[in-house]
């Protein structure tokens, strides 16, 4: 496997000289404005590479090498030599039945030399954890699928994805690797700590919580804002996301993170489901733990997943809400998570709305909040 | 200078150009931005601080409530708890993980002996188990048993103990692990259980005992025919030697038990009904040998709640003895003990039964001939002996024609089935009589007995069994009247003479107290003057409707039925009566019967007789004849002797006619002997006669005794005995037999003489 790390240039655009036109997979990162404003971010990939598949997305935020930046797009060509691919494009309206559209991802996707499948959602309207299980439900739980849902910054107006095509919204982008010599590892940390009281979800329907405790959810929110952050909602509320937990079966937690709020209803949308019942806790994050979390994603990636021959691919997608809170400081994180990586990998990642990854623990493909996530791709010899 | 902060090292990186100028804006706009993020974190993190206190604050006051309202909860638990611990039976104490009493209630310190303030202030266990120590509790204990004991924790803990304390109760403590590694342990006083468990086991062994050790056969059945228990007896009874062995093998009792099946039925609707059977008599199979004994049972029902029967109990005793001896008996019954002959009884029921199906028989009675003088003379051992011997030879000729019984006494019957011609009854009877004929030899003495037979035939003479015994009887006796070793076909004739003969005898029963009976007189007078010296007297019946009856005709059925004693009473009475008017000179004699002195009451009438009539015993004389001592020779001498020491004379009758008169001389001293009148009336040409007479007068001279010649009937024979010599005599010539009265009224008319003179 070969990986080419391709440059833009604001004038001249993609620098691919150096890649491989015959090059399988391209997969690319920038921010929706640019997206929108620049249709030759696409353009020039398809044309320098007339048979790779081209998948890409909108983010908060684009990850190259070992640091960030918000202007720049960046992307990646790999050239297989062990892996088969196959892709899937699906549509996904707002409020369309996620779980659905995964199992039939799931189901176009499956084979039995599966190894995995990374893919990029839409993602304002999807409900990524539904549609995540959907796709569980129809390959089962052993391959691992990676990715994420596109971003908007803090805007949250609109994310779009290029499913091998111009990059829209209401679109879902998969690809499935094929081969017993495909090596794909996972890693997922998050590095949020609890504080203050438990709580307990009093009502909620789907992803969409209104009330904690017999008290409006949003209220809590705005207290712990304060006015001033507050006044950057939803994309503030990214500070402090939320552990729930089923009083039934504690060992698992799910941390969640707030993707729009509706004053008017008083109600959060929240990136995944919020069980009526479960237990919630505020999370907040210090700068030290979420630089661990990465580290520790990033060794989970790279660990016992056997013998690679050539390069490796790292994709790193890490939550908003993380980028949010450190700041200027982001840096640290993929500083840390690069390191842990070493030269070996070549990356790229970007800053999402919600992380797909197996869990850490169960290994079964979820939908993380305020998760750095990376996926591991190589070939064995 | 040191290294400055990555960050501002990026930062300059970003607003750098690459050529070592960068853009102050850009540079001061991105520290700026640092400062500000970190001014907006600790804001941040203030706030969350303080809205984290203030919500833990409000958290706190919220878990004071709830742990208030827990701990009252707790408390009313607690008081309920103590309630509840208070009312029960048992003593509880709960010990928590630490070995200290947590909870107790006021049972425990009573049975366990220990105060409630000692137990409040929470000792260890331990301590409870030292302070028992002390007290003497566990004394004798095993110290393996005292260490299991002592164990304070609940897991090695027995789970359950029991001890008696010094006091005497018996505690036993049940010990219940409790999750926090803590125990409750609960006491109870289970001294009167163990008494009553004692007592239990007593009684149960006492009856156990009974059980095992029976002689008689105990069991329990099901209604449905299997047994259930056994005890020992039982199973040896069976022949096994387990009790296991029997149960299983004897499952159906109706088959297997009883040698007739009908009987379990019996049995079961008999206990069905009455509840229980008494001395149920069966006979049953030893099961294991299948050998046949009898066994008597005695059986009762036990029924369940609702009525219905559980099963049967019962004792089973073996009576095959008993049986066997009854079966012994039965048999007796028919067969005559000392002879082996069949009884009376046996031969009439095989004669009821050989008529009821209307076979020809013939009938033969006999009887010994002289049998009562063996008994006599040789004794009754003797008597019986004879017997034997008369049936094994009356059996030998009997064989297989029919059946040989003894009747009694000495009678015998012969039952001859499908013999119904008078030969062979003649035939077999003669045998018989030859038979007996022959001499019997017993105890060294050489018997002749012999016998008489009487024979009746069925149908000719009759079908019924009675009847023809009757008729048999009748045979025989004329068999005995025609001389004896003879045998006598009952002929239709006889049953009328014997009718007629038993109606005699019935009317002589009452003919006493009918004064029928009369006092003849003859008179015995001096040969030479004949003057009357006295009387014979004789007695008459005067019968309503056949007339004057004389002596002949009824003294021998008087003398067959014992009759004869109470009318030689009378005679006696009767006689003395008359007599005791005359003249003191005139003496009255009369007549007495063997079977007076058989009866035994010949000297207490006499006495009687002469009391009564006042008349003096030398006045009376009693003869008697030959055959009177033949009787009974002890008795006989002793109450003539008796008699005469009263002064009565006895006198010899008959002399010279029977068998050997000379010897009854020399048995006794008679007064008188009076000869018999075969030697008074001789024949022309006959020489001996005289001479005899002439021997006997002298005999009675040279003892001293008053000869009486009887039977005078012609002067020619008065002319003689005077010139022989004799004194007295008595015949027709000198007067016949005629009323008292006609006799005695002479005298009557002298008194009235005398007394007018």
């Amino acid at each position: 496997m070969i990986v080419y790390d391709l440059a833009w240039h604001s004038t001249e655009g993609w620098t691919t000289a150096h890649a491989d036109p015959a090059s399988h997979w391209v997969l690319y990162f920038a921010s929706r404005a640019a997206l929108q404003s620049d249709a030759s971010i696409y353009a020039g990939l398809r044309e320098k590479f007339p048979l790779a598949c081209l998948i890409g997305c909108s983010t908060g935020g684009q990850i190259c090498g070992d640091d960030m930046d918000d202007e720049t797009p960046v992307a990646v060509a790999v050239k297989f030599e062990r892996t088969r691919l196959k892709f899937h494009a699906a549509e996904i309206a707002a409020g369309a039945d996620s779980r659905a559209v995964g199992r039939e991802i799931g189901e176009r996707l499956d084979a039995a030399d599966l190894a995995g499948i990374f893919l990029l959602s839409d993602g304002l309207a999807v409900n990524g954890s539904e549609l995540v299980a959907g796709i569980v439900a129809a390959i089962g739980s052993l391959a691992p699928v990676c990715g994420g849902l596109a971003g908007d910054g803090s805007q949250f107006a609109a994310t779009l994805v290029g499913a091998d095509a111009l990059p829209r919204a209401n679109v879902i982008a998969a690809l499935g690797f094929y081969g017993d010599k495909t090596v794909i590892g996972s890693g997922s940390a998050g590095g949020w700590s609890v504080f203050g009281p438990r709580r307990v979800i009093t009502k909620a329907r789907d992803n969409v919580l209104y009330e904690l405790d017999g008290q409006r959810a949003l209220d809590l929110y705005l207290r712990y804002l304060g006015p001033e952050d507050s006044a950057e909602l939803p994309g503030s509320a990214l500070l402090y996301p939320l552990r729930i937990r089923d009083p039934e079966n504690t060992a698992e937690e799910i941390v969640r993170t707030v993707l729009g709020v509706d004053f008017d209803e008083g109600s959060m949308r929240f990136a995944g489901n919020m069980p009526l019942g479960w237990s919630a806790e505020l999370m907040r994050g210090s700068r030290d733990g979420l630089v661990a979390g990465a580290g520790a994603a990033a060794r989970q990636a790279i660990a016992s997943k056997g013998p690679r021959s050539g390069e490796g691919l790292a994709v790193i997608i890490s939550c908003i809400g993380r980028r949010l809170l450190m700041g200027q400081s982001v840096y640290e994180e993929i500083e840390a998570a690069s390191s842990m990586l070493g030269g070996r990998y070549h990356k790229i990642g970007f800053y999402s709305y919600g992380e797909i990854s197996p869990h850490a623990a169960t290994g079964a493909p979820v939908l993380h909040n305020q998760t750095m996530t990376l996926m591991t791709l190589g070939e064995a010899a | 200078m040191t290294s400055p902060h990555r960050l501002l090292q990026r930062q300059l990186a970003k607003a750098g150009h690459g050529d070592g100028r960068f853009d102050l804006d850009r540079l001061l706009t991105a520290v700026s931005a640092t400062y500000e993020e970190m001014d907006r974190d600790r804001r941040r993190t203030d706030r969350s601080i303080s809205l984290m206190v203030e919500e833990l604050a409000t958290s706190n006051a919220e878990l004071e409530r709830k742990v208030e309202a827990r701990t009252a909860e707790r408390e009313e638990a607690r008081r309920l708890t103590a309630a509840t611990l208070d009312n029960v039976d048992q003593g509880i104490l709960m010990i928590g993980p630490d070995q200290r009493v947590t909870i107790f209630n006021q049972r425990a310190c009573g049975l366990l002996g220990l105060s409630a303030e000692f137990l409040a202030r929470r000792p260890r266990y331990l301590e409870i188990i030292e302070h028992h120590l002390g007290g003497g509790d566990f004394e004798g204990m095993s110290a393996a048993d005292l260490g299991k004991l002592v164990t304070a924790q609940a897991e090695r803990a027995p789970s359950r103990f029991e001890w008696r304390r010094a006091s005497g109760e018996v505690i036993e403590m049940r010990c219940f692990p409790v999750r926090d590694g803590g125990c409750v342990r609960t006491y109870a006083d289970i001294t009167a259980q163990r008494r009553h468990e004692q007592q239990l086991a007593a009684t149960e062994a006492e009856y156990r005992g009974l059980f095992e050790n029976a002689v008689t056969g105990i069991y329990r059945s099901s209604p449905d025919g299997r047994q259930l228990r056994a005890n020992p007896a039982l199973v040896r009874l069976n022949g096994y030697s387990h009790e296991a062995e029997m149960l299983e093998a004897v499952n159906d009792i109706a088959l297997q038990w009883y040698v007739d099946p009908r009987r379990r039925d019996q049995f079961t609707q008999a206990i069905e009904r009455d509840g229980r059977v008494d001395d149920f008599v069966s006979e049953i199979y030893r099961h294991r040998t299948r050998e046949r004994i009898w066994i008597s049972e005695t059986a009762w029902r036990v029924g369940d709640a609702d009525g219905g029967t559980l099963y049967y109990e019962g004792t089973v005793i073996d009576c095959t003895a008993r049986m066997q001896a009854e079966a012994k008996l039965a048999e007796l019954a028919h067969k005559d003990m000392l002879t082996g002959a069949f009884t009376r009884a046996a031969f009439l029921s095989a004669l009821e039964e050989a008529l009821g199906v209307r076979r020809p028989l013939a009938v033969l009675c006999l009887d010994l001939d002289h049998f009562k003088e063996v008994n006599d003379t040789l004794g009754h051992a003797a008597g019986d002996a004879l017997l034997g011997l008369t049936v094994r030879r009356l059996q030998e000729v009997v064989g297989n024609l029919g059946l040989l019984a003894r009747l009694g006494g000495d009678e015998f019957a012969v039952l001859l089935p499908d013999v119904a011609d008078s030969e062979t009854c003649e035939k077999l009877g003669g045998r018989l009589i030859d038979e007996m004929r022959r001499p019997f030899e017993i105890r060294g003495t050489t018997l002749h007995i012999g016998c008489s037979v009487g024979a009746v035939r069925s149908p000719r003479d009759s079908d019924q069994a009675d009847e023809l015994m009757r008729f048999a009887d009748t045979a025989l006796y004329r068999a005995k009247a025609a001389g004896r070793s003879s045998l006598r076909h009952f002929e239709g004739w006889m049953a009328q003479e014997t009718n007629q003969r038993r109606s005699l005898e019935a009317d002589l029963r009452g003919a006493a107290g009918r004064n029928e009976l009369e006092v003849y007189l003859q008179p015995i007078v001096e040969v030479a003057s004949g003057a009357i010296r006295g009387y014979e007297a004789l007695m008459r019946w005067r019968h309503p409707e056949k007339g004057l009856l004389t002596p002949d005709v009824f003294i021998p059925i008087a003398e067959e039925t014992a009759l004869i004693v109470p009318l030689g009473e009378w005679m006696l009475a009767a006689a003395c009566r008359a007599i005791a008017a005359c003249p003191e000179e005139i003496q009255i004699s009369v007549n007495l019967s063997p079977m007076q002195f058989r009866a035994r009451s010949v000297v207490e009438a006499v006495r009687h007789a002469l009391e009564v009539s006042g008349l003096a015993p030398t006045r009376l004389m009693l003869e008697i004849t030959e055959n009177v001592l033949l009787v009974d020779d002890a008795y006989t001498t002793s109450a003539l002797r008796e008699l005469r020491a009263l002064g009565v004379q006895v006198a010899l009758d008959d002399f010279g006619a029977g068998y050997s008169s000379l010897s009854y001389l020399q048995k006794f001293r008679f007064d008188v002997i009076k000869i018999d009148r075969a030697f008074i009336a001789s024949e022309c040409g006959d020489m001996v006669t005289p001479v005899l007479l002439r021997t006997i007068l002298n005999l009675g001279r040279e003892l001293g005794a008053a000869v009486v010649a009887e039977g005078v009937e012609t002067e020619e024979q008065r002319v003689s005995l005077c010139a022989d010599g004799a004194r007295l005599a008595q015949g027709y010539l000198f007067g016949r037999p005629r009323p008292a009265r006609e006799y005695l009224s002479v005298y009557d008319m002298a008194e009235a003489t005398r007394n007018v003179a």
